[in-house]
C-alpha cells in the first residue's frame, strides 16, 4: 500500500460476531483488506483474487444461505474457524470450559440462517496499532494488502449486511 | 478419512485442523502462484504435524497434489474435516445436563 488506507472490510458470518460478542466481550478476530470490491479499483492496484474479496465472501455466503444449503462448505469452514476461536481464547484463559460447551452446543442447533454474512467496516485511523500484516504464504496474492486484527473491539468497526435474511 | 483428529489433543487439533481447511481453500494455491514453498510456519510443532497430516491423508486419497484437486473435491474435505473438529470438541466440552441449547441460542440471536 502506497498510502495508509482509509478503511479496512472484512467479511464473516453473523453467528461468528454474535459468539465474539457474547462470549468474548466484543472483542472480534479478523481478516480483512483495504478492497472491497475488485471491480471498484484498477486491477494494478488490486492482487487479491476475486473469490478472496469480502464482496465474492459475502456473495457466497449469501447464496449458500439463502439457497438453504445446509451441506455448505463456506459455513463448515466458519464452523472450524469459530472452534478454533473457542480453543485460542480458553488456552488464553478468556473462556471457561462451560464457556466453550455452550458455544460447541450453540454450533450443534444453529440454523443456517445464523450464518447470514455480515460485513464489518473498520475506520483504519482507530486500529492502526492493531493491524498485523498478513504473511506472503497466507496471501490471497503475495501483493495483497491483507491484515489480521485479533482483538477487534466493537467500538472500532460498523457492521452492514442483514440483506433481508434474518434468523426464524 | 482423518479418524485421527478423533482422538487428537484438542488444544492442538482445532487450531491445526482450521489452518489445514483455509490451507487447502485458497494457502497452497496462492503460496505456489507465488514461487513459495507452502508451508504451516506461523503453528507449532504440534499443530504443524496435525496440519500435515490432515493434507497428506486428502492428497493421498486423491493421488495428487492439493494445488490440482478440484474446487468440489475441495469443499468435500473441508465438510469432512469440519466434521471430525466438532465432533472432538464436543467430546472435549460436554454440555452440562441443565443448559438449554435452544435457549442458549435464542438469547444469543438478541445480540446486535
Amino acid at each position: 500500500m502506497p498510502t495508509e488506507p482509509i478503511v479496512l472490510y472484512s467479511t464473516s458470518t453473523w453467528l461468528a460476531y454474535a459468539i465474539a460478542e457474547q462470549y468474548y466481550a466484543g472483542d472480534h478476530y479478523v481478516w480483512c483488506t483495504p478492497h472491497f470490491d475488485p471491480s471498484s479499483v484498477p486491477p494494478i492496484s488490486y492482487s487479491v483474487p476475486p473469490s478472496s474479496s469480502p464482496i465474492e465472501i459475502y456473495r457466497g455466503l449469501r447464496k449458500d444461505v439463502l439457497g438453504g444449503d445446509r451441506h455448505s462448505a463456506k459455513i463448515a469452514a466458519n464452523k472450524a474457524g469459530i472452534l478454533r476461536g473457542v480453543e485460542v481464547r480458553r488456552a488464553a484463559g478468556e473462556l471457561s470450559d462451560a464457556d466453550a460447551a455452550e458455544i460447541v452446543a450453540i454450533l450443534d442447533l444453529a440454523d443456517i440462517r445464523d450464518f447470514r454474512p455480515i460485513i464489518f467496516v473498520i475506520p483504519f485511523h482507530l486500529v492502526r496499532d492493531k493491524v498485523e500484516t498478513v504473511p506472503v504464504s497466507q496471501r490471497a496474492s503475495p501483493l495483497a494488502a491483507e491484515f489480521i486484527i485479533s482483538h477487534l473491539p466493537r467500538a472500532c468497526f460498523d457492521t452492514i449486511g442483514v440483506d433481508g435474511i434474518e434468523h426464524v | 478419512m482423518f479418524e485421527f483428529l478423533d482422538t487428537a489433543d484438542v488444544q492442538q487439533a482445532l487450531p491445526a485442523g482450521h489452518e489445514a481447511i483455509q490451507f487447502i481453500r485458497q494457502w497452497a494455491r496462492s503460496a505456489v502462484r507465488s514461487g513459495m514453498h507452502p508451508s504451516f510456519e506461523k503453528l507449532p510443532s504440534k499443530q504443524i504435524e496435525l496440519a500435515k497430516r490432515i493434507v497428506k491423508e486428502l492428497e493421498d486419497r486423491e493421488g495428487r497434489p492439493v494445488t490440482d484437486i478440484s474446487e468440489a473435491r475441495i469443499e468435500e474435505y473441508i465438510k469432512l474435516v469440519s466434521e471430525r473438529l466438532q465432533t472432538l470438541a464436543r467430546r472435549q466440552f460436554p454440555v452440562a445436563s441443565e443448559v438449554n441449547g435452544e435457549a442458549l441460542l435464542g438469547k444469543l440471536r438478541l445480540v446486535r
